[in-house]
């Protein structure tokens, strides 16, 4: 069953993670519904980002954005 | 003091140098020629292979990592050349090898301008690479280099590209080495069980009437071939393997029987239909290891020993993640780990074992099939050799009949699949272990593929044997479209080449065999000649490979022959 997802990450701030990142999502087949980046240190950037989707493939896409190398840190919540 | 200054090109050969690079596989290029230029000077210090096509560099690289556990080197120019490069960057991903691709880049200035040869290498490779970076300046030479080799070699291994643009190769930098050490925080791999893990761990095996182990290629990975080894023997475990885990545990070990999947050996996959307990260590439980997940290992709780987090659960439920190194959760397990006689599970395995008809079918009297050549290599060989395969049934054919004495010894494309592996990958192992027999099984339509290297193994004087198991077909998928097609052979035939004159042409010393009774004596000719050798097996046109499960089956559903 499809739900709607808050995934918060903080990464690197440098060009190229941002797209590492969405591109997990395409590779997943699963759509970006709103996206926000904020750089909150001079080394990072956070990005907010909502997808309505399965909970296992959330679940896959969560585990595989916090095994990047650039990701610093990751969270994912459910929205009611 | 002023630090000495040297070139961004310089400065990446001494990063190299300072990461104990010996061996790189390459092939020059316009954007990349400063880079060429430096080498020009370091030809004492780095030995450069020069490849026939850059798809031959990264796979050489992918053998040469496989065969030495060294992180493989690769260059290549910008454009082509890295675009080259990703069909072995995407298999090194799969199949967790860790290579660092250095990809040429058009100057900064130039970016983003449809430059002669500019593609966008870092948007290309984001989804196949485990990291990457683009250098614009050459002062971040020296601090991405030791980046990317702490990462390509770093928990689970992998695939990492650096893409340096001209610019940057030409500047001059302050050059200073320093190895890359994460912030903890950033460290990706530790281990996360605990105490309470571990006992859980051992008792459920203990406990157990029907456990097994099945060895990945993560054994390999972490050198813990020993270790398991020991693990498996202080409970009197039986053992199993993948694809990739092949020859990280003794072949003709009492414990072991074999290798698991689509086209493993009878028992094993029998085996995990009826295990109570199933100890996996370091392997990802692909979809050809687990047949139909839903019916996959009925009564089985999994122990899952996994270095990357992100496999726990993704494909199989797991009773108990154990979240680590294989060496040290082997290393820890052992100690805690009861000798058990289970004979009724052992003499089970056994009656599986004999029940195997499909091998006395392969290697029946007169009969010039696949698995007689595998055998002869390893019967001649005494399972001292390095095998390296590419893709289709030779690849099965080799998997089921080679025998192993020594880890490192099995390189095959094993997640993505690729043919045209082989041959480079077989150099690049060559290269590696220029101390052992690399011997290649490969078909005629994956030679074909990467044809080309022979010119390097000519060029570089590569010692490699290579063994071609020419059937005319495409064979694995002609095997498919006569099983499940209806033998609606739909582009699957082979007009080749006469090959012999093609390794004559190469300087390579070569021999067909055409009948059973003469493949001894060709396979000892084989392996007793110097240098290179290339011996033609014309096999059995329309052979099939078994056992077999088919897609989407279960594990039980294995097939030791053809249904008629």
């Amino acid at each position: 069953m499809e739900k709607t997802y808050k995934i918060t990450a903080v990464i690197e701030n440098r060009i190229a993670v941002l797209n590492k990142i969405t591109s997990a999502f395409l590779k997943r087949h699963v759509n970006i519904e709103s996206l926000n980046t904020e750089k909150t240190t001079p080394e990072a950037i956070t990005i907010t980002i909502m997808a309505h989707v399965p909970q296992e493939t959330m679940q896959r896409l969560a585990a595989q954005l916090g095994s990047m190398w650039d990701v610093i840190s990751i969270t994912c919540k459910e929205e009611k | 003091m002023k630090k000495e200054e040297i070139t961004g090109a310089e400065a990446l050969l001494r990063s190299l140098s300072a990461e104990a690079v010996e061996d790189v596989f390459g092939y020059p290029g316009g954007s990349i020629i400063p880079l060429y230029n430096a080498l020009y000077d370091y030809r004492d210090r780095l030995n450069h292979i020069l490849v026939r096509h850059e798809q031959g560099a990264v796979h050489a690289a992918q053998g040469y990592a496989r065969a030495s556990g060294r992180v493989g080197v690769c260059f290549a120019t910008a454009g082509p050349g890295a675009t080259n490069l990703i069909t072995g960057i995407a298999d090194a991903q799969m199949d967790s090898t860790p290579i660092v691709c250095i990809t040429a880049q058009v100057a900064k200035d130039n970016l983003g301008t449809h430059f002669f040869q500019e593609a966008d290498t870092i948007s290309i490779t984001n989804p196949i690479t485990k990291w990457s970076y683009e250098i614009t300046h050459a002062r971040e030479v020296a601090p991405v280099i030791a980046k990317a080799f702490h990462i390509a070699r770093s928990g689970r291994p992998g695939p990492v590209l650096v893409s340096i643009t001209r610019n940057a190769q030409t500047e001059c930098t302050e050059y200073e080495y320093v190895p890359h050490v994460p912030r903890p925080e950033l460290e990706k791999y530790r281990s996360e069980y605990t105490e309470a893990f571990l006992s859980e761990a051992a008792e459920t095996i203990n406990t157990a009437a029907r456990p097994m182990i099945i060895v990945g290629q993560g054994v390999t990975l972490a050198g813990a071939e020993d270790d398991v080894r020991a693990l498996a023997e202080a409970g009197n475990i039986p053992v199993v393997s993948t694809l990739l885990g092949i020859s990280a545990f003794p072949t003709g070990h009492r414990l072991f029987h074999g290798n698991v999947g689509m086209h493993g050996n009878y028992a094993p996959n029998l085996m995990t239909q009826n295990a109570d307990v199933i100890l996996a260590i370091g392997m990802r439980f692909s979809d050809r290891v687990t047949g139909n997940v839903a019916r996959y290992a009925p009564h089985a709780k999994i122990i899952h020993v996994e270095i990357d987090r992100a496999e726990i659960g993704k494909t199989v439920r797991v009773d108990i993640p154990l979240i680590g190194d294989a060496r040290e959760a082997a290393q820890a397990l052992t100690p805690r780990i009861e000798n058990r006689d289970r004979a009724d599970w052992h003499r089970f395995i056994e009656g599986l074992k004999a029940a195997d008809t499909s091998r006395r079918t392969a290697l029946r009297d007169g009969y010039l099939g696949m698995a007689a050549a595998v055998d002869a290599v390893a019967r001649l060989g005494s399972g001292e050799a390095l095998v390296v395969t590419d893709v289709g049934q030779h690849q099965m054919f080799s998997a089921l009949y080679s025998r192993f004495v020594r880890p490192r010894s099995m390189i095959t494309s094993g997640g993505l699949g690729t043919m045209g592996f082989g041959l480079p990958a077989a150099i690049g192992a060559k290269v590696a272990r220029p101390d052992r027999e690399v011997v290649l099984f490969v078909g005629d339509g994956g030679l074909q593929m990467s044809l080309q290297e022979l010119g390097t193994v000519m060029q570089s004087d590569v010692g490699l044997k290579i063994v071609l198991l020419n059937n005319s077909f495409l064979g694995m998928v002609r095997q498919w479209q006569e099983m499940f097609f209806d033998r609606r052979y739909s582009f699957v035939e082979m007009a080749n080449p006469d090959f012999l004159q093609i390794a004559a042409a190469y300087g390579i010393p070569a021999r067909r065999v055409e009948s059973r009774c003469e493949l001894d004596s060709a396979v000892g000719q084989m392996l007793a000649a110097k240098g290179a050798y290339f011996l033609e097996v014309v096999v059995e046109n329309e052979e099939n490979v078994f056992p077999m499960i088919p897609a989407g089956a279960a594990l039980d559903d294995i097939l030791m022959q053809q249904k008629t």
